[in-house]
């Protein structure tokens, strides 16, 4: 397939880069192996599979004629781990000023509230169970494992 | 061995560890029997509650989840057609046709009671076992071990049938991945592109849990309207009475199909990377083809729900086996398992079991007794899994999220972690929807940093590379590992069978070589018997291209066949 060769492509470019920033490591002179050998054959080894992996995309894509990406739902497919990942990221990011628990709460019911239905009861139900699911997981954590877990701090 | 095993039936049966272990079975069997969340993601979201737990009791919880993430994908496999895990697949051909002819407490009843026995006899298997390999495993030297990993890594990547290619890049990734931040003998460090936060490299715990939740989750509920069902059908009732004797008898009675799937299991547990995925559907078409009655099979045969659920928990023990001798985790649930035992301060090793007894032998004991517990917990499970179907999935993965970062932000109590989930999660699903196995990124992960010490042990000892192939150990797994790529190119070439023969026949002798040169009497003994097998092979498919050339008629190449010949 073309996007065989593509992802190929891009992997092999990728190799480079790596194999780049391997040569700038500095090694102890009483090393017996050093520490750029190991990194550099398995990238080594990548550009190789990479390179088998153009070969067979282009191979099949003689083979085969494309057919071309279907457009429609492509906006659908892509929504859910859209949000997915956004909400874990603005989690991430708010932790170091909302704390654990507050964040955790804006991330659960956020999720729910994108992915779920939009009604008033839905949204009224998607804060419960956020609320519920988050503070007694973080409950059991903090107190019952005494984990410390980041505060609240503005 | 028997004072440790008292010593560890004691460890594990004082009240407070038993509970616990019954709290982790129960937690295993819920999570497992939700579909699509595997025996990985139970153990990835209990493990956090067993932080601040002591070795013996923190690891019998953990293997106490394992088993019960394992069984609990029976459940879903029989009553709504879906397996919980991927162990679980064949399950579904007969368990779902017995519940649906309204014996639901038969079918659950003979899965339930297989998966026990086949577990108990694993056990059995893995006290016995364990400290032979143990001392094999002593034997194997760095060039082995280096080797080892490698075969690990071919096996797994062949497994990706068709995205062979894709899955050994995966390996390769996994392992480059594992060598970010400092180098483990000298310190140096490497790949980090200025960046400090890099040095410690990825703890892989928040990397195997960033991998496998994004990306099961969203496997899971690719569009809204998916992710706003529940995974029940609607079309079962549910009961929850469950006929033991009924079915401690039946599997009495099929007492060879229980004894051989457990065996299937087993095996299959110690080859690495040949996880439960595969021993489940292996038992079942053994049980189908040696069964006097196979049309019954997908139909709801006894033998058909019996052979899947035998073999999938004894694979488990095979895991374990290879895993507590040698170190070397077979699959996925025994990559995550591992890292599981090191959080707990224990490294399993060829010196292990020597060297920590008590350990071990309380590992093997929990396997045990979670297998009786899981039995216990099943009814309850039934219980919670009946209502937890009617839950819709993107509410169960939101929560789910959250644990994930609250178990991973413990590990190192650091947002770092959780980063490194997010950024591991992204790939994974990238992976996923690109057509890359996950499973050789993980094991490469996990085994990337074993191969590397042992690579500079093996080189720092000699710096003789024809070690690699005069050593046998070395030479064994290095012939297999050449074998497990070889044998999916010839199929995708679709070569002629006296070719493949040709081709696979050196490499079979040269693994036969190296069994000669190790001590004993079974492994160069077995090692005659392989070598004259592949003669003999050899000889027949030369024999059969033969007598093919000699058959042919060239007179057919002008009178093709007509309609009639057809017909006739």
């Amino acid at each position: 397939m073309r996007r065989d060769a593509i992802l190929g492509a891009v992997t092999a470019v990728l190799c480079v880069a790596l194999f780049f920033e391997t040569s700038k490591v500095r090694n102890f002179d009483f090393a017996a192996v050093g520490a750029d050998v190991w990194p550099k054959i398995t990238i080594g080894l990548i550009l190789l599979l990479s390179v088998v992996q153009i070969l067979l995309g282009l191979r099949q894509t003689r083979a085969e004629p494309q057919e071309p990406e279907a457009g429609a739902g492509l906006l659908e497919r892509s929504f859910v781990p859209l949000a997915v990942f956004s909400a874990v990221i603005l989690f991430a990011l708010a932790v170091p000023y909302f704390g654990f628990a507050i964040s955790g709460v804006l991330m659960v019911f956020g999720l729910l509230t994108t992915i779920g239905p939009k009604t008033g009861k839905a949204i009224l139900g998607n804060a419960a169970i956020s609320l519920v699911a988050v503070l007694a997981m973080t409950f059991i954590f903090t107190q019952v494992m005494g984990i410390l877990l980041p505060q609240w701090r503005l | 061995m028997i004072e440790e095993l008292i010593t560890a039936f004691a460890q594990m049966l004082a009240p407070w560890t038993l509970f616990l272990m019954a709290a982790g079975v129960l937690g295993g069997l819920f999570v497992g029997a939700i579909p699509g969340f595997s025996a990985t993601m139970a153990i990835v979201i209990i493990l956090p509650l067993t932080y601040s737990l002591g070795t013996y009791t923190g690891i019998g919880v953990m293997i106490a989840v394992t088993i019960g993430g394992l069984s609990g994908g029976l459940l879903s496999a029989m009553l709504i057609g879906i397996p919980g895990t991927p162990a679980s697949v064949a399950t579904t051909f007969d368990g779902l046709p017995m519940v649906r002819a309204g014996h639901q407490g038969r079918a659950l009843g003979l899965g339930i009671w297989a998966s026990c026995i086949g577990g108990l006899l694993s056990g059995v298997a893995l006290i016995v076992l364990a400290p032979y390999l143990g001392r094999i495993g002593l034997e194997i030297g760095p060039w082995g071990y280096f080797m080892m990993v490698m075969f690990a890594l071919t096996i797994t990547a062949s497994l990706s049938g068709d995205a062979m290619i894709k899955g050994m890049l995966a390996a390769a990734f996994g392992v480059l991945a594992a060598s970010v931040g400092e180098e483990q003998v000298n310190g140096v460090s490497r790949l980090t592109y200025g960046n400090d936060a890099l040095l410690s490299g990825f703890d892989f715990l928040p990397v195997l849990i960033g991998v496998f939740a994004f990306s099961q989750l969203l496997n899971d509920m690719p569009t809204r309207q998916i992710a706003r069902r529940s995974l029940s059908t609607g079309q079962t009732e549910v009961s929850t009475r469950i006929p033991h004797l009924w079915a401690i008898k039946e599997l009495f009675r099929r007492w060879k199909t229980t004894l051989k799937s457990s065996a299937i299991g087993l095996f299959v547990g110690i080859i690495p990377a040949a996880g439960a995925s595969i021993s489940n559907i292996l038992a079942y078409d053994h049980a189908k083809r040696t069964s006097k009655n196979p049309e019954e099979f997908g139909k709801g045969a006894v033998e058909g729900i019996i052979a899947p659920e035998a073999a999938n928990n004894a694979t488990q023990g095979g895991s374990l086996l290879v895993l507590m001798a040698l170190g070397i985790p077979g699959d996925a649930v025994a990559a995550v398992l591992l890292a599981a035992l090191i959080i707990h301060d224990v490294a399993p090793g060829p010196t292990f079991i020597a060297n920590h007894a008590d350990v071990a032998y309380a590992i093997f004991v929990a396997f045990i007794l979670a297998h009786l517990l899981m039995v216990v917990f099943q009814v309850v499970a039934l219980r919670f899994f009946v209502r937890i179907v009617r839950i819709p999935i993107y509410i169960l993965a939101s929560i789910v999220l959250f644990y994930c970062a609250l178990g991973v932000f413990a590990v190192n109590n650091g947002m770092y972690d959780v980063w490194v989930m997010i950024a591991f999660g992204i790939a994974g699903y990238l992976m996923s929807v690109l057509g890359y196995p996950i499973a050789p990124f993980v094991l490469g992960i996990v085994l990337g940093d074993i191969a590397e010490v042992n690579l500079i042990r093996a080189l720092s000892v000699s710096d003789d590379y024809w070690m690699f192939l005069s050593r046998p150990w070395s030479l064994l797994f290095l012939s297999l590992a050449i074998m497990s790529i070889l044998l999916v190119v010839l199929r995708q070439l679709k070569t002629s069978p006296l070719t493949a023969t040709l081709l696979t026949a050196p490499f079979i002798l040269a693994a036969s070589w190296a069994l000669f040169q190790m001590p004993g009497l079974v492994r160069p003994g077995l090692s005659i018997v392989i070598a004259i097998i592949i003669v003999v092979q050899v000889y027949l498919a030369i024999r059969r291209r033969h007598k093919a050339a000699t058959t042919w008629d060239p007179a057919s190449l002008h009178t093709p066949p007509t309609k009639v010949d057809k017909k006739k």
